[in-house]
């Protein structure tokens, strides 16, 4: 049985959102906050940021400059959520972020719920739900996972060091920790500034 | 509850896969006039779903031997000459990002800072973006 031919399969978890966070950031040149996200443990972070409160137009807190001229950066701690920002621009702007956390693997603890809506579907056979193949934590700054699928499947990954886990969502010319993807597997690479002490990745069974 | 012992439970909110992939490239030619005080160098756009959408992708550039980074944003080169100057390179940034409520776009740009004297690209240089989105798992 192919899992891509399925829009959801019992054989494999499903991504499971144990919670959200939304605010704001006045951000002239450098600018940051902590916020206390009340899960008790480090979560996997992906998110948003904008300009506009309805993000009509939205960027991945990316380790580098936006069009913006905007540099923003998410993510977590066991109990905090950094949001930093640099503003290149002069004057000051006002930044919304959006974050939803994962639990890692290697963690499993009780988590609140977080579908508090009876009028939306947590399940919509209009869409698909990726399959997690692989989730794990590579316990080293640098290394690989095979997963010989044979195939670019989607991959999601996070550097943690000191505590905190930030999303790999960058290439920035082999200065920070980054991460490739290939047919068969997904390569862990330090930065020339920075060397992780263990990386989490999920990979899933959908194409990309 | 205790989400990692449940292939799936209806505690907790889902990902909502709503496409599948999708490639968006950029190209700057050989030969391209630009100058810092107006840093897009190219674009590239295509229609997806909603807004505020979570984005998983891959991206490589003509510079990185076929390798596929997992990435939404590239720092990368390109060979350049100022004018009256020797060739050099200039760091260009390559981000995916949504651009309106239904498009997601691909970018190549560089620092922005007035004037200055005009570059000329010394090569080609092309960014690929292999993206899928998801519904927000936020209301909007």
């Amino acid at each position: 049985m192919d899992a891509r031919d399925l829009l959801l399969s019992t054989d494999y978890p499903l991504d499971q959102v144990v919670g959200t966070m939304a605010g704001s950031i006045s951000v002239s040149n450098f600018s940051s906050i902590v916020v206390p996200h009340n899960l008790g443990f480090m979560p996997l972070t992906r998110g948003k940021w904008s300009t506009n409160s309805g993000f009509s137009t939205s960027y991945d807190p990316a380790n580098g400059l936006s069009p913006l001229n905007i540099y923003i950066e998410m993510y977590a701690n066991a109990t905090n959520l950094v949001v930093n920002g640099i503003n290149m621009n002069s004057g000051s702007a006002t930044v919304y972020y959006r974050v939803y956390f994962l639990m890692p693997s290697n963690v499993n603890v009780q988590a609140l719920p977080t579908q508090s809506s009876l009028d939306t579907f947590n399940l919509n056979t209009d869409y698909n739900y990726t399959k997690l193949l692989l989730a794990g934590v590579h316990n080293s700054g640098s290394g690989s996972v095979s997963h010989n699928l044979g195939y670019y499947p989607q991959v999601e990954v996070w550097k943690e060091a000191d505590g905190f886990a930030r999303p790999v969502i960058d290439y920035t010319f082999g200065d920070n920790p980054y991460s490739t993807v290939s047919t068969s597997s997904v390569s862990f690479v330090p930065g020339v500034f920075e060397t992780p002490e263990r990386w989490h990745y999920r990979i899933y069974a959908e194409e990309l | 509850m205790y989400p990692e012992k449940f292939i799936q439970t209806s505690d907790f909110a889902t990902l909502k896969n709503d496409s599948g992939s999708t490639t968006l490239s950029v190209t700057i030619p050989n030969g391209m006039v630009f100058n810092h005080s107006n840093p897009h160098l190219g674009t590239q756009t295509v229609s997806v779903g909603t807004i505020n959408a979570p984005v998983r992708s891959r991206m490589t550039t003509t510079k990185r031997g076929g390798a596929w980074m997992v990435s939404s944003f590239m720092l990368d080169t390109i060979v350049t000459q100022g004018a009256g100057l020797s060739v050099d390179f200039t760091y260009v940034w390559c981000t995916l990002y949504r651009s309106s409520p239904s498009q997601m776009s691909l970018s190549i740009y560089i620092e922005s800072f007035g004037g200055g004297p005009n570059f000329t690209t010394r090569e080609p240089f092309t960014v690929t973006a292999v993206f899928s989105t998801f519904l927000s798992p936020f209301d909007n």
